[in-house]
């Protein structure tokens, strides 16, 4: 059987178009006039016809395009974080002129009393003011010579006369017991009483004295208190050396003999000190070198590398003599170049010795000599010309956003001429560079590069708007596609059953209704913020809830829908003609609810985006790193300030919602329109 | 009339009784650690005088959330029908008093955008009707469109955008200005009032829309109907035909919606409150339901559960009321 479009085709062919009648009429049956137009043609004309409709759909193609397929060919991915060179104003490095001395041992085993040590500096600084050159200090406790004296300009030197110890003399042993308040003497069992001894003995206490000499022996006298005195003798006293060999018995012969004072023996002057049957025998030596004592700063040729003190020490000592030294089994020389100090091992240059104290601004001793020369030479002239602040230009490295230099191809560091400024800050100098860093590239202006700028984090703008859509729509798509599933069903089975089924599946409707859904949604989402939920895992569960919570309105149309229809005359043919359960249902029901049901899944769309981005907005929705438009707006209006200056990142990404959801709006309105004109 | 009424009120009820037991299993089911922090946090809280046990051992006794959930639910449906929601977390105060202080400002906000959007929405809905396939229908709906498809979260800072920070005509947030006590209570009223402009032309914006469409759907339909035709026939003006024979009829379903929307002025706006920061009831609950307030939050469900209720059923009595057509049954 032909149908009607195919009769009027062949009639097209054997009588051809546009037959005029007398006035020019087309006759009616004529096929220009008569044209049958299946349902769906139908719809689909009147729906071309809505003008509002179709720009719906053209915004919505385009936003299509733009989510999923403008990511695929765009060079930037959604988690993109870029980086830049920039120029950050850093504290780089600070110049403090050395104004304390400070004080270098050479050597260690001289004992030099404390006091003396921490004097030096007020020494020197009075010398300094008086402009003498020398001066004697006496160490009061021990009654220590000193002798302070410059070596040239910035460096002065302590020295005195090295006490060493040569050897301690002990074993004395036990004579008698002297008990003065009675005058008597205990002496140990299986000795006698010595006449001779207890005379010279009394007479040396009643003296004071704590040692002396009767007959062969030297005694001595340990005051036990109570008036009570322990006298020992030398019989068994055995001088012992430092190198710990037996001394001569002279030397212990003489030690003996001036206990508590000092004697010379053999040339050499020594010295007793001690008591209680302990003596320790000192001597000492020609003056030397104690301590030197300098302004100066030592600055390595070499980054970082440190002297060893025993060459400061003998930088410092020979620099204003002959210049040469040894250290630790090396020679080197110390040599003026160019009005400064150089210490050199061999030909190899080692340091310079500087008066100012030039570190990185954290305290590290990482700077290059020539930096340090320019340094110093720039705050000379400030000081010379009185100014507070000054600069200069250096060659700076780079830094890369971990804080490594830069390096080039061979390995070298990579450098910038940056201008650095010298300002003079409580005592010392401050240096401020533009330090070339390598950063991420927050908030950057759009530029070729990034057309609408990067983001607080560093991301491409672009790309991120792009992902949000992806999101927004796959939400909107799967939850309306939930809710359809279970609303379709859940009213289907209502409405084509009635009855008992009808009244309990209404119910629940009822009850899903009246669900506060965007309350619980935000209670949801504060829970997975307080349980760290991984932010797939967050938006699986948004879309599942938010389509658990929304079928109730499609369940309800669908219900009335097949009310209405299961009471038209065709669904009674239906049943007449004996077709199945499922058959009614599919082929006639169906397709029945199907307009209704394509007009509330559009316009649902749309307000299931305008859910999921204001949740999003919220910061309860979809999260970092994922993009959401809700987030996009939310990460720069939450401040006002950002608000203002960032307006052209956030009003873009507002009106992509905006365009997305009236453009389902219209589609939605226009389909409507079409399936049903009488509403219109 | 009275039967319906009682049957529906009854059928409310058990709803609601469902409602709630659906919003109890979920705080039921919330994870015991994300309680016991906030339970803790709150304890930590400058001022808080109960410890994090106490919190907790006084939120199973109103709650039962350490019983079976059926057990619990009753428990706390026993309380909550005697009007005793416990005290708030993040409040601190019993729940109905914090409820009391915010409401109204809530209701203010929610009456002020409830009027603009009827003075609004019904006038130009009757015209775009009236003049179907114009360009002034068209407009109208067009904008009735943006205005459903505008997020609330982007119209509010648009407006402040523009109003606040551009023109500086109103402050950015809050409901009174910084030196609100030392104004005239006649400038504090003003003062206040310029605090609720945008939040509701926000609201406004945002609903206009959906009434716009359905006055306008309506009025159509009412026009088409043949007591129009009669009327026209007979002579009548088109004034008294609009205005008297079809705007008459038009306000059945309109009458019977907005009767329907009237116990959501109550409910307070959550989105439009929090980002305007007045300190109604929704700006309350969203701080609520983000700082897990338990006891506030089931009473904030609760609360508009029963409003939600509340409008179904005088819709639908309104619809009885109003068109003598509908049979009750």
């Amino acid at each position: 059987m032909k149908n009607f479009n195919e009769v009027l085709k062949e009639k097209e062919a054997r009588e051809g178009t546009g037959r005029t009648l007398r006035d020019g009429e087309i006759a009616l049956d004529d096929t220009q006039r008569v044209k049958v137009l299946s349902p769906g043609r139908m719809v689909f004309n009147r729906f071309v016809r809505n003008k509002l409709a179709i720009a719906g759909t053209v915004i919505l193609a385009t936003m299509f395009l733009f989510s999923f397929l403008c990511p695929v060919f765009y060079k930037y991915g959604q988690t993109e974080i870029f980086y830049k060179y920039d120029k950050l104003n850093v504290d780089y490095a600070s110049v403090a002129e050395r104004t304390s001395y400070t004080n270098y041992i050479v050597d260690e085993e001289a004992q030099i009393h404390y006091t003396v040590q921490n004097k030096i500096t007020s020494f020197i600084n009075e010398m300094e003011a008086n402009g003498e050159t020398e001066r004697e200090i006496v160490d009061e406790s021990s009654g220590t010579v000193y002798n302070l004296n410059k070596l040239g300009d910035k460096v002065y030197q302590l020295s005195g006369v090295l006490v060493v110890e040569e050897g301690k003399l002990s074993g004395f042993a036990d004579v008698a017991k002297y008990n003065s308040r009675v005058d008597k003497y205990v002496y140990p069992e299986g000795t006698e009483a010595n006449a001779a001894f207890e005379k010279d003995c009394a007479a040396a206490i009643s003296a004071g004295e704590t040692s002396f000499v009767s007959g062969e022996l030297t005694y001595i006298i340990e005051d036990a208190g109570k008036g009570f005195y322990n006298i020992k003798d030398s019989s068994s006293a055995v001088l012992k050396l430092s190198d710990g060999s037996e001394a001569d018995p002279a030397l212990q012969e003489a030690m003996l003999s001036n206990l508590g004072g000092s004697f010379d023996y053999n040339g050499t002057k020594y010295t007793v000190v001690g008591d209680k049957g302990s003596f320790t025998l000192q001597s000492t030596g020609a003056a030397q070198p104690l301590i030197v004592s300098s302004l100066f700063v030592f600055d390595s040729y070499e980054i970082g590398a440190q002297l060893s003190d025993a060459v400061k020490v003998g930088a410092l000592l020979s620099m204003y003599d002959d210049g040469k030294f040894t250290a630790d089994g090396t020679d080197y020389t110390v040599s003026k170049e160019d009005g400064d100090f150089v210490i050199s091992a061999g030909s190899d240059k080692l340091a310079e010795l500087g008066t100012y104290s030039i570190r990185r601004y954290s305290g590290e001793d990482s700077l290059s000599l020539e930096f340090k020369e320019i340094a110093a030479t720039t705050v000379d002239d400030m000081i010379a010309n009185g100014q507070t602040t000054g600069s200069f230009t250096f060659a700076l490295p780079r830094i890369d956003e971990n804080g490594q230099y830069v390096l080039d191809e061979e390995g070298n560091t990579t450098t910038e001429d940056s201008t650095i400024t010298v300002t003079r800050k409580e005592g010392q100098y401050v240096l401020n560079c533009e330090q070339v860093t390598y950063l991420i590239d927050i908030y950057a202006e759009p530029s070729s590069e990034h057309i609408f700028g990067t983001d607080a984090d560093g991301m491409d703008i672009l790309a991120r708007m792009m992902y949000g859509g992806r999101i927004s729509l796959m939400v909107g798509f799967v939850v309306v596609i939930i809710e359809l599933l279970i609303g379709v069903v859940l009213g289907g089975i209502a409405g084509y059953f009635g009855g008992w089924v009808d009244t309990l599946i209404m119910r629940l409707v009822d009850i899903f209704y009246c669900i506060p859904s965007m309350p619980i949604l935000i209670i949801l989402g504060s829970m997975f913020d307080s349980l760290k939920l991984d932010s797939y895992q967050r938006l699986i569960w948004m879309m599942a809830v938010l389509g658990f919570l929304g079928w109730a309105g499609v369940a309800r149309m669908v219900r009335g829908q097949i009310l209405s229809l299961r009471e038209q005359e065709f669904m009674t043919a239906a049943e007449a003609t004996g077709l199945s359960t499922s058959r009614r249902i599919f082929r006639h029901l169906i397709p029945n609810v199907m307009p209704q049901l394509i007009v509330t899944a559009t316009m649902g769309l749309g307000s299931v985006i305008i859910t999921e981005s204001t949740l999003s907005f919220l910061g309860l929705g979809v999260k970092h790193p994922l993009a959401t438009w809700g987030t996009m707006i939310n990460s720069i209006t939450s401040s006002n300030e950002n608000m203002i200056r960032y307006a052209y990142i956030w009003i873009p990404v507002g009106a992509l919602i905006c365009l997305t959801v009236i453009a389902f709006n219209f589609v939605g309105d226009g389909l409507r329109d079409a399936f049903d004109p009488k509403m219109k | 009339m009275t039967k319906f009424i009682i049957k529906r009120l009854l059928t409310c009820t058990v709803i609601f009784f469902f409602v709630m037991f659906i919003v109890y299993v979920l705080m039921y089911s919330l994870p015991s650690s994300y309680v016991e922090n906030m339970a803790r946090e709150m304890a930590a809280k400058p001022g808080s005088q109960k410890s994090a046990a106490q919190w907790l051992a006084e939120l199973n006794a109103q709650y039962g959330m350490d019983k079976g959930v059926f057990e619990g639910y009753l428990t706390w449906l026993k309380s909550a029908v005697k009007g005793d929601f416990g005290d708030s977390w993040a409040w601190t105060v019993p729940v109905t008093e914090k409820f009391q202080d915010v409401v109204w400002y809530s209701f203010a906000l929610g009456a002020v955008s409830f009027v603009l959007e009827i003075i609004i929405a019904i006038p130009l809905g009757v015209l775009a009707a009236r003049k179907q396939y114009s360009l002034t229908d068209y407009s109208i709906t067009v904008v009735s469109l943006i205005g459903i498809s505008l997020p609330t979260f982007f119209t509010a800072i648009m407006l402040k955008m523009v109003f606040a920070v551009q023109l500086g005509w109103f402050d950015i947030g809050g409901f009174q200005s910084r030196d609100y006590i030392n104004m005239t209570p006649v400038g504090q009223f003003f003062d206040v009032v310029s605090h609720f402009v945008l939040p509701a032309l926000t609201l406004t914006i945002v609903s206009i829309g959906g009434l716009m469409r359905y006055t306008r759907a309506n009025t159509l339909e009412v026009l088409n109907a043949d007591y129009i035709r009669t009327a026209r026939a007979k002579g009548l003006p088109e004034s008294k035909v609009i205005g008297y024979h079809a705007f008459r009829n038009t306000l059945i379903p309109i009458v019977t919606i907005l009767g329907g929307s009237l116990p959501g002025l109550f409910s307070g706006a959550l989105i439009t409150e929090q980002l305007f920061s007045i300190p109604g009831i929704g700006y309350t609950s969203y701080q609520s339901m983000i700082r897990g307030d338990i006891p506030f939050t089931m009473f904030y469900l609760a609360f508009i559960s029963i409003l939600t209720l509340l409008g179904t059923l005088i819709s639908d009595i309104l619809y009885a009321v109003v068109d003598p057509r509908v049979r009750v049954h």
